[in-house]
């Protein structure tokens, strides 16, 4: 009887622990991170992007880790940062910035702080030069509540007689007649 | 009686005919035009010019959404319905789609809304009784008009090859663009071509060089090979060899293709360009994309300048690309390219060394680059090292010097050969600390196949692998890109009696990019912390509490 109380225990403990391990996961999985390392990018500022992003509620704050990654070891890094009309800066960042590649550790680290007070998906951009030539424009993804489908959802889809989805715009059109 | 049908006949013919009602036309769309200030290209959406959409799919459609037509535009955009029944509502659908049987598969599909196919549409018209013309024009302003212009400059690039081999057959190929594709990037991945569409910064849809050279990423993918790791990349870094060629390659065949040499990316208003013949060099070499794009460049263009006086146009590369390059026992790099165009064009060998040398290179005498002498860090060479079977090759050294995990020396080379068909045990260990990450890649050298991958382990990592008789190549990779110079002794041996009992501790399986971290991660929000707590510690110790109570 003892022995299978103590079994039931470890079950139970068991499965608390697992619960709290999907319970973890299921909240980390709100995260979003992202890399372009590993795709045929096409050229630009020899800079790299990383970044971890959140889906947050209305008025709630995403917390944005942003690293800045370079292959140079020499040159001057200019960084332009916009948001969105629609996101709110709840920690002030410089909005234009600059630094040094160097022979050491070419990792450039940012945090931005920011809310909505409106459901969607908001952008953080920067706009990275290096010694004035070369660019490379990056967007940060915001998700902000429960509604972030709606933007895409306003646009119609017809299908077709083959059952095609199309994206349909209206052309300017001219009609004449052949006599 | 015979005469009276003959009679119904001819009535019936003349109906039919007095009903069949042709619509003819041209499709065209609005491209906005990039306006060139010294290094800086921008957008200007008051220039706008009007080009024809070429070989795309148009139909007639009923006010029942049946298609009743359909036809495809010719290189100048013209279309041409026939026998369309007459006094019938008809609307003209012209999508930004090319297919043509045993030719080509092209499509632009919104990734903003369910890969959705883009169409514009005519009004819904009655057909009359007289034949007419419908002309459709996609427009800038309501953003109708991007993917047919991605589609055209897809279209100017696979005519660069067909002028070149008629015979061609390109693979189905996807474009997807949206305005929606803001934080994608534009790269091409294997599968696809993904375009940014993003209105308020950088969009690519009027970027003709950065469409065309994504789309020699899908040439090299479908008709060569392109070994190349991807990534970030930009001139005047020290790239991985097969990034800088393949790279090089997207930027010259964006020039060749369209005789323009100055290559532009626009942010809207903001953008830049490069002079793919011309640009200022900075750090030129064998590492670097900008040089080879000048060296393709070069090769192809009738311009004679200093020290090119060669002008090979695109077929002897064309030929190379989906034969010798794409068979090549080396890595997919400039030394793979030039050997066989030397070994292709005898008689220019002096040229083509004379064009690579401009460059800072020293003559390249084999695919694998040996004997290079350039201003690197010295641990970059050789670029391929031997290894014999059953000895230990020592102080093979990646570094960081140049960035991380695309850039020289992030990989190295080697090559060896088996003559036994049998298993072979594979081990990479670090000798000159425990930090790195190390990873490897066995490749067969002919015919080109990876082997396998091993996984990623700290400071020693094995495999076994069944090998038959033959050359093969072994990337070795260290993940850990905040390690510095990691050394490694590497072992290829036919027997297990290589030391097997450095322990190692398996990360991830996983095939590409950084290690993933091994120690525990705390979840980030602070009621589960309080769970996971409550879960391990509180209850088993009530319980417990309980049981030993009773």
């Amino acid at each position: 009887m003892k022995k299978t109380r103590l079994f039931l225990i470890l079950t139970a403990l068991v499965g608390l622990v697992w619960g709290s391990m999907y319970a973890w996961n299921t909240e980390r999985s709100k995260l979003e991170t992202f890399s372009t390392a590993g795709k045929y990018l096409k050229p630009g500022a020899a800079v790299d992007i990383s970044y971890t992003t959140q889906r947050v509620a209305i008025d709630e704050v995403a917390n944005i880790d942003i690293t800045l990654s370079s292959g140079l070891t020499k040159g001057d890094v200019s960084v332009k940062v916009s948001l969105d009309d629609d996101l709110i800066e709840e920690s002030s960042f410089e909005k234009e910035l600059t630094y040094q590649l160097n022979e050491q550790d070419n990792d450039y680290k940012m945090n931005l702080n920011v809310s909505s007070e409106q459901d969607g998906l908001f952008y953080i951009r920067l706009f990275v030069t290096i010694d004035g030539t070369r660019s490379r424009s990056f967007a940060i993804p915001i998700y902000v509540g429960e509604n972030i489908q709606n933007k895409q959802a306003l646009k119609p889809i017809i299908t077709n007689s083959n059952g095609d989805r199309l994206s349909v715009s209206t052309a300017k059109e001219s009609i004449s007649t052949i006599e | 009686m015979r005469s009276k049908l003959s009679y119904f006949s001819l009535i019936l013919f003349s109906t039919v005919t007095l009903n069949a009602i042709d619509i003819t036309g041209t499709i065209s769309y609005e491209r906005v035009v990039p306006v060139h200030s010294g290094s800086l290209t921008g957008l200007n959406y008051s220039n706008i010019s009007t080009e024809t959409a070429k070989q795309i799919t148009v139909e007639a459609v009923n006010s029942s959404n049946t298609v009743v037509g359909t036809t495809t535009t010719d290189d100048s955009g013209n279309y041409r319905f026939t026998s369309l029944p007459s006094n019938t509502s008809i609307k003209i659908r012209a999508y930004a789609k090319m297919v043509k049987t045993s030719g080509w598969d092209v499509r632009i599909l919104n990734t903003g809304n369910n890969d959705s196919q883009y169409v514009i549409e005519g009004s819904l018209v009655s057909t009359g009784s007289s034949n007419s013309v419908r002309d459709l024009l996609a427009t800038s302003s309501d953003k109708s008009s991007p993917p047919f212009a991605i589609l055209d400059s897809v279209y100017l690039a696979m005519n660069k090859i067909l002028n070149t081999d008629s015979s061609v057959v390109f693979p189905a190929l996807s474009v997807s663009w949206s305005t929606e594709n803001i934080s994608t990037g534009s790269y091409y991945d294997g599968t696809q071509i993904v375009l940014q569409g993003d209105q308020s910064g950088d969009s690519d849809e009027y970027d003709t060089h950065v469409i065309i050279h994504e789309w020699g990423h899908y040439f090299e993918d479908k008709f060569s090979r392109a070994d190349s790791t991807g990534g970030s990349h930009g001139a005047g870094e020290h790239l991985d060899i097969r990034l800088a060629f393949g790279e090089g390659f997207g930027n010259a065949f964006a020039a060749i293709v369209t005789d323009d040499p100055i290559y532009f990316d626009t942010s809207q208003a903001n953008g830049w360009n490069m002079n793919i013949e011309s640009d200022t060099k900075e750090s030129p070499g064998w590492f670097s994309e900008a040089s080879i794009q000048r060296i393709l460049y070069d090769l192809y263009d009738s311009n004679d300048d200093d020290s090119d006086t060669l002008s090979l146009g695109f077929l002897p590369m064309y030929e190379l690309f989906i034969n010798e390059q794409k068979n090549t026992e080396a890595f997919t790099s400039l030394f793979s390219f030039v050997t066989e165009l030397k070994n292709n064009n005898a008689r220019d060998t002096a040229k083509i060394d004379s064009i690579v040398a401009s460059e800072g290179i020293t003559t390249i005498d084999d695919i694998y680059g040996t004997n290079r002498s350039s201003n690197v860090e010295e641990i970059s060479l050789p670029i391929y090292s031997n290894l014999t079977v059953n000895e230990t090759l020592s102080n093979i050294c990646t570094s960081k010097k140049y960035g991380t995990l695309n850039k020289l020396n992030n990989h190295k080379f080697l090559k060896f050969t088996v003559t036994n068909a049998k298993n072979y045990f594979i081990q990479v260990s670090q000798t000159n600390g425990t930090g790195s990450y190390p990873q490897f890649t066995i490749y067969k050298a002919s015919p080109f196949k990876e082997i396998g991958e091993s996984t990623i382990s700290q400071q020693t990592v094995t495999g076994n692998y069944t090998l038959t008789a033959g050359d093969y190549l072994i990337d070795i990779f260290d993940a850990n890109k905040n390690s510095g110079t990691a050394c490694f002794d590497i072992s290829v041996g036919d027997t297990t009696d290589i030391d097997t009992t450095t322990t190692s501790a398996p990360v991830s399986s996983g095939s590409s990019g950084e290690a993933k971290s091994v120690g525990v991660e705390l979840p980030s929000n602070p009621l589960l912390i309080l769970l996971v707590l409550f879960g391990i510690m509180i209850i088993p110790m009530i319980l417990m509490n309980k049981e030993l109570s009773k």
